[in-house]
C-alpha cells in the first residue's frame, strides 16, 4: 500500500488507499437444531485518486490493489467534482474498548455450547421454532492517504440473539431478541427472560383497537419511528436538500425529552472506532439535545458542501466509496420505569415489533407499520395482543409529542435505547 | 481450475462443493446536477461448501491460497454440525460452459458512453421544474461462476446485468415526494439506452404526488398494478413456497400442503428460471442444477415449491434448480428466479366499472412480511369512484394474511408483465438477489389500509 501512496504522488496525484479484511465465524441453529458453521474471510481495496478537483474511484475484492489504482486513475477524467480534500494526520483518541482478544479466541465448540443451552432453555415453549445465531467477527481497517495519514485499526464483534416462532392463540407470533457488541458478553438468561415473558404475555388476545392513542415503542420496535429522523440527520440527506432538517441546526425540532447520542467511545460498542473509513477522529456527540437538532452525521464530501466540520461519520460498506453513518445510537434514558409508563397509561398500545418499517415515504418522516406484536393497555393493564394493526403518522411529529422515555435501556442490535410513549397516533386494527 | 478438481479428489466427507467467481462492474451516478461517482469495480469470491450427514461447513474466501486447509476447515464444520437426519438428492453430473454473446455487451462500451446516458436522463428529470434534486445511476455486471463439486459436476457460467435506475424528488415547503422507477434485465447496453419516457414519467409522477392526499385509513377493494402485484406475490406467497422455510417450520409445512386450495380457479403462480433475457433467470443454479419452470399454484391448488438439492431430499420431492447465493462468500440457499401470476382474462376497464369505492395500487416502495402477515407501500394509489380513477393518494401502505388475501382475488387481467429492475431480493442476510416478478393487474376485495387519517 505505501507503495502505491508513493507512486500516487509522484504521478501528481492525491489519494487514499482503504483496506478491509473481515473474518466472520457465524454458528446459525434453524428449527431447534444446530445446522452450520461458517467462516467467511474478505479482503479487498478502496480507492479513491485527486487531480484538479476531479475525483477517480475504483474498488476491487481480493489481492489486486493495482488494478484498483489503475482503474481509479482512469477514472479521473470523466470528471466527478470534488471540493473537500483528504485529512491530514490527527490525534486520535487512544483507550478504546473495541478489541478483545478473548473473543478473538473463542472456540466454535464453545459457541455451539452456548446455543445448545439457550436452545434447551427455550425449548419448553411448546410446538415453537426457535433459530438461534451467534456471530463472532474480527476486522482489520488500514488508511492511507498521500497527505501522510497512515492509520490501521483491529476490532471483534460479538452478537448473539434468537428468533421464537409459535402459534399462540390461533395467532402467527414471532418473538425475538438480539443484541450486539465488541466483546463476548453472556446475555442468555437475559434472552430466555426476554422471549418467555412475551411468549406469556402472547397468549391472550384483546380486542381490536382504532382511532388516535398513546403508544409505547419498545427498544426493540423504536425503528419505526427513529428511521425517519436518522435519515433525516444524515449528511447525504441534508447536502441533497431531501432532509426536513436541512436548515434547522440549532432549532428544537423534537420534544425537549429527546436526546439523541452519536457514541463511536462506547466501551465495547458494536461499531466503537478510533477514526472513520476516510481516516477522521470519530467524537462522541449529541445529534440531539434535549429537542434541538445539534449535529448532522457527516463524512468529508458532505461537510465540505455544507461548509461544516467532518464528524467522522465516514464509513463503507465493504470496500464501497464512504457514506455517513452512525456509530453506536444511544437515546438518552428519561426518569419513568416502563412499568410506570403502562400503569399510567388509559388506553393504547405497547408495541414491541413492527412489519413494514422503513417503506414509506421515510423522507417525509411517513411511517406505516403492521404491529406484529403489540399489546392492548386499558386503565394501566395490559390486556392482551392486538392482532391485525396499523399504525401511521410521521416521525417528525410525533417526536413533538414524547409522554414519557423510560429510565431503562436495552442493547437493542448495538443500539442503547429506552421506550417512548408517544401520544395520539393513529392506530387501525380490522374490526376495531 | 485444474487444481481445484484435484483438491476434489482429496474431500473425505459425503459431498464438497467448489465455487469461484469473478466480477466487473462499470457504473455512474448522478446527484442532482452533480456527477457522484463514476468507474469501475472488480474482484473474485470463492468458497468450498462441505457437507457431512445433515450437517453443513462453509469457508469463503477473496484469494486463492492455502485451498487445501480451507477444504478441512470446511469438512471439520459439517462434521461438527453433522446428525443423522438429512442428505442431499443427488443429480447427474454436468459438464457445461455458458457464454454471453451480445453484440451490445456493455463492457464494450466506454465509462463515458454510460456517463452521457445517465447524464441525459438525468437532465430529463431535472428539466421538470417541481424537481429539485435527482438521483440517477447506470450499472452493469458481468459475472463468470464456476461450480465443481465431488459428483463430477463441472459448470462455467457468464451473466452480464444492465440497468439504469433513477428518482426523482419534489418539494413544496416541508413537504417531500419521491418517485422511482428503474429497468434492468439481462441485456445488452442497447436495451437501456431508450428510456426518455420513463425519465418524464418519473418526473411528473414525484410532482403529481405533492398534491396527492394521504390515504384514510380503511378496508377497501384494490386493484394491484402489474409491478406491485408481482412484489406481492414475491414477497407474500413465493417466499412460503421456499422449501427451506417451509421444512423448517411446522406450522407452514401444514398449511402449505400440496393440493390445498390457495385462491380462484384462474389463479396460476409460476417461478421460471428459464425466462432467459430476464433479470431472474440463469441457465444452472449454484449447485449446478439446471433451471426449470415450476408450477407453485395451478387452478387455484398448491402444486409445488422451490427446492435445493438439501430441501428436496428432506421433503422427498425433486430439486427445481433454486439454490442460489447472491455472491461466492455466500452458500446457495433456496431463491426464487423468475415468479409471476399468470394471465387471466378480465380486461382492466372490466375489472373497475362495478367499484364503488376502492383503491388503485400502483408500484411499491416496499414490503415486508413475517411468514402469513404482510404489509406492503404502493409507490402511490388513486382513489376509485363509481368506476372510475379520481384523484391520486399517497402513503398507501397494504396489509394483510396472505392466505386470506389470495382467496380474497375477485379478478385476474389479461396483461401480465415481468419487471427486473436493478434491485432485488434479500434473505438470510443475502441481498441484493436478482429476481423478475411480475403479474397481470388483479382485484382483491376486503384489504386493510393504514392512514394517518
Amino acid at each position: 500500500m505505501k507503495r502505491a501512496i508513493r507512486a500516487l504522488k509522484k504521478s501528481g496525484y492525491s489519494g487514499e488507499i482503504f483496506y478491509v479484511e473481515k473474518e466472520i465465524t457465524p454458528v446459525e441453529f434453524k428449527s431447534n437444531r444446530l445446522y452450520a458453521v461458517e467462516d467467511k474471510v474478505k479482503s479487498g481495496y478502496g480507492v479513491r485518486v485527486f487531480k484538479n478537483g476531479k475525483m477517480g474511484f475504483s474498488s476491487v475484492f481480493g489481492d489486486n490493489l493495482d488494478r484498483a489504482v489503475e482503474s481509479a486513475i482512469e477514472s479521473v477524467k470523466l470528471g466527478v467534482e470534488t471540493e473537500f480534500s483528504l485529512p491530514s494526520p490527527a490525534r486520535i483518541k487512544g483507550g478504546l474498548k473495541y478489541y478483545h482478544e478473548d473473543t478473538e479466541k473463542i472456540k466454535v465448540k464453545e459457541m455451539i455450547k452456548m446455543g445448545e443451552e439457550l436452545l434447551n432453555k427455550l425449548g419448553v415453549l411448546g410446538d415453537a421454532s426457535i433459530d438461534i445465531s451467534l456471530r463472532k467477527s474480527v476486522k482489520r481497517v488500514k488508511i492511507l492517504n498521500t497527505e501522510g495519514v497512515e492509520l490501521e485499526y483491529k476490532k471483534t464483534g460479538w452478537s448473539f440473539g434468537a428468533i421464537v416462532f409459535a402459534i399462540i392463540a390461533d395467532s402467527v407470533t414471532w418473538i425475538y431478541d438480539f443484541y450486539s457488541c465488541s466483546k463476548f458478553v453472556d446475555r442468555r438468561n437475559q434472552i430466555e427472560r426476554h422471549i418467555k415473558d412475551l411468549y406469556r404475555k402472547s397468549k391472550t388476545l384483546a380486542k381490536p383497537v382504532k382511532g388516535k392513542k398513546d403508544v409505547i415503542f419498545m427498544p426493540s420496535a423504536l425503528h419505526t419511528v427513529l428511521i425517519p429522523i436518522s435519515r433525516g440527520v444524515n449528511g447525504e440527506n441534508v447536502m441533497k436538500g431531501t432532509s426536513p432538517l436541512a436548515g434547522k441546526l440549532g432549532k428544537k425540532v423534537l420534544s425537549d425529552k429527546i436526546s439523541i447520542i452519536d457514541n463511536p467511545f462506547k466501551s465495547w460498542g458494536i461499531n466503537t472506532c478510533p477514526f472513520d473509513d476516510e481516516g477522521v477522529p470519530t467524537r462522541k456527540k449529541y445529534i440531539f439535545r434535549n429537542g434541538v437538532l445539534e449535529n448532522y452525521v457527516l463524512d468529508l464530501r458532505s461537510a465540505k458542501k455544507l461548509g461544516l466540520n467532518p464528524t467522522g461519520n465516514g464509513f463503507r460498506s465493504g470496500v464501497s466509496l464512504p457514506f455517513p453513518d452512525f456509530t453506536n445510537i444511544e437515546i438518552a434514558p428519561g426518569d419513568t420505569s416502563i412499568r410506570d409508563m403502562i400503569s399510567s397509561m388509559k388506553d393504547g398500545l405497547v408495541v414491541h415489533s413492527v412489519l413494514g418499517a422503513g417503506q414509506s415515504n421515510i423522507i417525509a418522516g411517513d411511517f406505516s407499520v403492521n404491529a406484529s406484536l403489540a399489546f392492548r393497555v386499558k386503565n394501566g393493564e395490559v390486556v392482551g395482543r392486538v392482532k391485525d394493526t396499523m399504525i401511521a403518522g410521521n416521525s417528525y411529529r410525533v417526536f413533538k409529542k414524547v409522554k414519557e422515555v423510560s429510565k431503562e435501556r436495552k442493547n437493542f442490535q448495538g443500539m442503547l435505547l429506552p421506550a417512548i410513549k408517544f401520544s395520539s397516533i393513529n392506530i387501525f386494527g380490522d374490526g376495531g | 481450475m485444474e487444481e481445484i478438481k484435484r483438491l476434489l479428489e482429496k474431500a473425505s466427507v459425503d459431498y464438497v462443493e467448489i465455487h469461484i467467481e469473478e466480477y466487473e462492474k462499470s457504473y455512474v451516478d448522478f446527484n442532482g446536477k452533480v456527477l457522484k461517482s463514476a468507474g469501475k469495480s472488480y474482484g473474485m469470491f470463492g468458497n468450498i461448501r462441505a457437507f457431512h450427514r445433515g450437517g453443513w461447513g462453509f469457508s469463503s474466501f477473496t484469494e486463492l491460497k492455502g485451498l487445501e486447509k480451507k477444504l478441512r476447515e470446511a469438512e471439520k464444520m459439517a462434521r461438527l454440525t453433522s446428525s443423522k437426519k438429512g442428505g442431499l438428492k443427488s443429480l447427474k453430473p454436468v459438464k457445461k460452459t455458458v457464454r454471453i454473446r451480445l453484440p451490445d455487451d456493455p463492457r464494450r462500451f466506454s465509462l463515458e458512453e454510460k456517463k452521457q446516458l445517465a447524464e441525459k436522463y438525468n437532465k430529463i428529470l431535472l428539466s421538470n421544474k417541481g424537481v429539485f434534486n435527482t438521483v440517477v445511476g447506470y450499472l452493469d455486471h458481468f459475472d463468470r461462476r464456476w461450480i465443481f463439486n465431488t459428483e463430477g459436476t463441472e459448470i462455467m457460467e457468464e451473466r452480464i446485468y444492465t440497468g439504469v435506475r433513477m428518482t426523482a424528488f419534489a418539494r413544496d415547503g416541508t413537504n417531500v415526494q419521491t418517485a422511482f422507477d428503474s429497468y434492468g434485465e439481462q441485456e445488452g447496453f442497447n436495451s437501456v439506452t431508450s428510456l426518455e419516457r420513463m425519465a418524464e414519467d418519473v418526473a411528473k409522477i414525484a410532482v403529481d404526488l405533492l398534491k396527492a392526499e394521504k390515504v384514510e385509513g380503511g378496508k377497501y377493494t384494490v386493484i394491484l398494478d402489474p409491478k406491485l402485484a408481482g412484489v406481492f406475490i414475491h414477497e407474500a406467497f413465493g417466499h412460503l413456497s421456499e422449501a427451506d422455510f417451509v421444512f423448517e417450520n411446522r406450522k407452514l409445512f401444514e398449511i402449505m400442503k400440496i393440493g390445498k386450495r390457495f385462491g380462484p380457479d384462474n389463479l396460476n403462480v409460476i417461478d421460471d428460471g428459464k425466462m432467459y433475457g430476464l433479470r431472474g433467470s440463469y441457465h444452472f443454479d449454484d449447485e449446478g442444477t439446471p433451471a426449470r419452470k415450476t408450477y407453485l399454484i395451478k387452478n387455484g391448488k398448491l402444486t409445488g415449491r422451490l427446492h435445493s438439492k438439501e430441501t428436496a431430499y428432506l421433503l422427498g420431492e425433486e430439486p427445481t434448480g433454486n439454490a442460489r447465493a447472491i455472491d461466492y462468500t455466500f452458500p446457495p440457499i433456496v431463491r426464487m428466479s423468475c415468479t409471476y401470476i399468470d394471465n387471466g382474462d378480465t380486461p382492466f376497464e372490466e375489472m373497475i366499472s362495478d367499484i364503488k369505492k376502492g383503491i388503485y395500487a400502483v408500484a411499491a416502495y416496499g414490503g415486508q412480511t413475517e411468514l402469513e402477515m404482510f404489509t406492503f407501500s404502493a409507490a402511490r394509489g388513486y382513489l376509485i369512484e363509481n368506476g372510475k380513477i379520481k384523484k391520486m393518494l399517497r402513503d398507501v401502505v397494504l396489509t394483510g394474511n396472505v392466505f386470506e388475501t389470495l382467496m380474497n382475488i375477485e379478478m385476474i387481467g389479461n396483461d401480465l408483465h415481468l419487471f427486473g429492475g436493478l434491485g432485488g431480493c434479500g434473505k438470510n442476510g443475502q441481498a441484493p438477489l436478482p429476481v423478475s416478478d411480475g403479474a397481470p393487474h388483479i382485484r382483491i376485495k376486503d384489504v386493510i389500509i393504514g392512514g394517518e387519517k
